[in-house]
């Protein structure tokens, strides 16, 4: 005889409101049933919603002087003991011999962050100007040409770059204003899927910089793309793409 | 999808070989229309983005990277960014300010322990820190009190404008990335009916079972179960007309 579906106590599972034998229960079936699994994770997806239901309100800034003292206190080289539920063994082979930082990767995190947030920020960024500088003295560093795509004839960019800096600089002119509360942003695309970068601003000539820190080699994405977008960015493209240029000379 | 500082330093420094000197070789460009060739041609739409990751995903990955390598620093910044939410879902769980700090403070503490064996591409590290800080915070309830009998309070019928403090300007693309999704989660509750709405509250933030929320509230075991059901099945409905993806 087929086991019956516990599609119905999928919610109060993910809710954690059943009783103990209940729960053995929709586990036991969970294990072999691929709908009652589908309707698992996609009643998962309302509780991970349901995660940021409460009124937010800050720690008091106490409990950050408590952690960091703590962390402090735990030494500098966290060891993997405690793995993550989702992680794989697989990783944790490299683990042994701590790096070096290879770059001043806080000031890349700030940078990186500054950028995404200011959106409508003036042109000349002092950390773009700096990165800009930066990237002209590299010798190591490339010319991308970005190409306004028929949404913006007039557009054009360049996209400074350098793979040992994981950082891009990209200098675009021609663009219209983006009008109130939307700014330009950039992406990289990494086999057609577009990962969000900086938000950037145009003067009044239409011509906006703007600093891209990269999470991976340049050479790892196909694309950079610009899009309009609303102020504050958007995780996945909304807006048509107004510039495009390979990265990969495929 | 996402590459952990550590890799991408590596192959920076091995993979780039025949550097191309500034002044030469401006690429071939790509037109939208090849663009979009390169996004069908891997079956992805632009704007569809079924499991894209956001920006905040893509930094906190390198911010993980960093953690792993001891940089202190850095597990400062992931706080600076998920305290907030982390801190609230204690504070609605335990109502108790003291275990609220204690237990936020042990959800970053086990990130700082856990940080080099995430994997970023299996989760958002949002994610992560609020299942630890639910799970460790229901706890606390559960040892506190073997049979906790708690008000029901309409947490969420707070305007979009409760989140607006002066460590929102910390982070503010983070700010208004988790209000925004603080505020759909909040519209959605907020049109299910008040007794399926409690239903939900019960369960999940103060861990009552089916049976433990109708002895609170007085009605049968069998209406409390539709409760839930329904308005679980109703926020899904509503979230998914708001843009919400089912799957990441």
């Amino acid at each position: 005889m087929q086991e019956p579906h516990v599609t119905d106590l999928i919610p109060a599972y993910v809710l954690g409101a059943l009783e103990p034998e209940e729960v053995d229960m929709v586990e036991r079936h969970l294990e072999g049933c691929a709908a009652c699994s589908a309707e698992l994770r996609a009643q998962r997806r309302i509780a991970e919603e349901l995660l940021v239901a409460p009124a937010q309100r800050s720690a008091p800034p106490q409990v950050r002087e408590r952690l960091l003292e703590q962390i402090r206190a735990l030494g500098a080289a966290p060891s993997a003991q405690g793995a993550l539920p989702a992680a794989a063994a697989a990783e944790q082979t490299p683990q042994a011999t701590p790096q070096p930082a290879p770059r001043s990767s806080n000031r890349i995190a700030r940078a990186w962050q500054a950028a995404f947030g200011r959106a409508g920020a003036s042109t000349d960024d002092d950390e773009a100007d700096q990165e800009l500088r930066d990237l002209m003295l590299d010798p190591e560093s490339i010319v991308i040409a970005v190409s306004g795509t028929p949404d913006a004839p007039a557009a054009s960019a360049r996209l400074i770059a350098s793979p040992q800096r994981g950082k891009a600089v990209l200098l675009a002119s021609g663009l219209k204003a983006p009008g109130a509360g939307r700014a330009y942003q950039i992406w990289f695309l990494r086999n057609g899927q577009p990962v969000p970068n900086a938000l950037f601003a145009v003067d009044r000539r239409g011509r906006g910089l703007s600093l891209a820190t990269l999470g991976a080699p340049l050479g790892s994405f196909d694309t950079v793309a610009v899009t309009q977008e609303p102020e504050g960015g958007s995780p996945s493209p909304t807006g048509p793409i107004v510039l495009a240029g390979a990265l990969r000379s495929a | 999808m996402i590459h952990c500082s550590r890799a991408c330093d590596e192959s920076a420094r091995s993979g780039h070989s025949g550097s191309v000197g500034f002044d030469s070789a401006l690429e071939p460009t790509r037109t939208f229309d090849e663009a979009i060739i390169v996004c069908k041609a891997s079956g992805v739409s632009l704007s569809a983005g079924e499991s894209t990751l956001t920006g905040q995903d893509f930094e906190d990955a390198e911010l993980l990277a960093r953690i792993a390598e001891g940089d202190t620093e850095a597990l400062a910044t992931i706080y600076d960014r998920y305290q907030r939410a982390v801190y609230s879902l204690c504070d609605r769980v335990t109502r108790d300010q003291g275990a609220a700090e204690e237990i936020t403070q042990e959800v970053f503490v086990r990130l700082w322990k856990s940080a080099a064996s995430f994997e970023p591409g299996k989760g958002r590290v949002s994610a992560w820190l609020l299942r630890i800080a639910h799970n460790l915070a229901l706890n606390e309830v559960r040892r506190r009190f073997s049979r906790p009998v708690i008000a029901y309070e309409a947490d969420w019928e707070v305007e979009s404008g409760g989140v607006a403090d002066a460590d929102q300007q910390r982070d503010p693309a983070m700010a208004a990335w988790l209000s925004e999704r603080a505020v759909a989660i909040r519209a959605a509750l907020s049109q299910l009916p008040a007794p399926q709405r409690q239903a939900i509250e019960l369960a999940f933030f103060d861990g009552l079972t089916q049976a433990e929320i109708a002895a609170a509230v007085g009605d049968p075991l069998g209406t409390v179960k539709s409760r839930i059901r329904i308005g679980m099945q109703r926020l899904r409905e509503v979230l998914l007309a708001a843009g919400i993806d089912e799957v990441r």
